[in-house]
């Protein structure tokens, strides 16, 4: 699969979401109870399922890079789980605005809805502690890998263990069959989610090129110091050099 | 594993013994037992088997495990609930307990099984 430039999938994320925005305000209509404070919903929830799917995206590629071995599919899980953990605090912190707003606290202990999303955020928090603590690079990725791969499971069923448990006040708009969410409302809703998709995957491959930028500079200015090669150490979980890479003659 | 199940099999009667007043709900809930088992057993081993070759591996195996064993105990307390219940087991809602009990038992035997070549390669 042959993706668009990195350019053309920066600019389409950004007037996607001015578009879901303008939707936002001046478009879907006020809630009936909440008023204003309802519309966090369509940057909340958006943001909520981009950072659940990418944590499974993050255990797809994790199950590219055990089958194929090759280390720039784990830098690729790497970084999903890295922005979909960002993307996490973001969740995190509009719904607790969200709540305080409208149930008037600012975090619910009975709610399963909001426990899940912790545990799984939380879950994916010792994914770093986890890395790092494993000194061997070939190892580090692998064991990341099964790690990412074992909590990309989870996710899918975690929230299912959720649907099944009795909600109270966590609203379920798309639960029941012609989802409790009026059509003007749902398409704002959509654009949002489809721009917050494509902000994701922009935010995943300008990291992406970041970091295997950084680790080519970092090995032409040794090349250039004329010292003798050493594995990409500047990070830690750069992509391996091109066969392009300038070698040093001297 | 057959250290959860002897422990279970001491632990049982004698919470039974103290706290029930019924008993119809006791071999139920040893089905229940016995998934929740294979859940704790399965996740255990696999993240373990992660921990063992880390630097910091006390503190990572209850810290990845915690988040990852709570819907089994979830489903677990939820089926026991009923089952246990004052005034004799009612068997509606366990059902789907045991079948996410059942779930989560075969995607991480499945996960396990998947990954363990990776894991024990060197």
């Amino acid at each position: 699969m042959k993706l668009p430039s990195l350019r053309v999938n920066a600019i389409a994320a950004t007037l996607v979401l001015l578009a879901g925005f303008a939707l936002v305000f001046f478009y879907a209509p006020l809630d009936a109870d909440q008023g204003f404070i309802q519309k966090i919903f369509y940057l909340h929830v958006p943001l909520a399922i981009c950072s659940l799917v990418g944590f499974v995206v993050g255990g797809l590629l994790a199950v590219a890079h055990l089958r194929t071995g090759d280390s720039r599919w784990d830098a690729r899980s790497y970084v999903a789980i890295h922005l979909s953990i960002i993307f996490g605090v973001g969740v995190l912190i509009t719904g607790s605005i969200w709540a305080k707003a409208s149930w008037g606290k600012w975090w619910v202990w009975d709610e399963p809805t909001l426990v899940s999303f912790l545990i799984v955020f939380l879950l994916y928090a010792t994914y770093y502690p986890l890395r790092y603590a494993i000194e061997d690079r070939d190892r580090q990725a692998r064991y990341a890998s099964v790690f990412a791969i074992t909590a990309g499971a989870f996710v899918p069923l975690n929230f299912v263990a959720v649907r099944m448990a009795q909600s109270l006040v966590h609203p379920r708009v798309f639960a029941t069959a012609n989802g409790g969410l009026p059509g003007s409302m749902l398409l704002t809703f959509l654009v949002c989610l489809a721009g917050m998709g494509l902000l994701w995957l922009a935010l995943v491959r300008f990291e992406l090129a970041a970091k295997s930028a950084s680790a080519s500079l970092s090995r032409l200015r040794r090349a250039l110091e004329g010292e003798p090669e050493i594995p990409t150490q500047g990070s830690r979980i750069a992509p391996a050099a091109p066969p392009s890479a300038p070698q040093v003659t001297t | 594993m057959i250290y959860l199940l002897v422990l279970e099999v001491i632990a049982v009667p004698i919470f039974g013994l103290f706290f029930l007043d019924s008993w119809s709900g006791i071999p139920p809930l040893a089905g229940v037992l016995v998934l929740a088992d294979l859940g704790l057993a399965a996740t255990g081993v696999l993240i373990s088997s992660i921990a063992a070759n880390s630097r910091a591996r006390d503190l990572l195996v209850p810290l990845i495990l915690l988040p990852l064993l709570v819907p089994v105990m979830i489903a677990a307390a939820g089926a026991s609930q009923d089952l246990l219940a004052a005034g004799g087991p009612s068997y509606g809602g366990v059902a789907k307990w045991l079948a996410v009990l059942a779930f989560y038992d075969m995607t991480f035997a499945a996960v396990g099984f998947a990954v363990y070549d990776y894991l024990l390669e060197d």
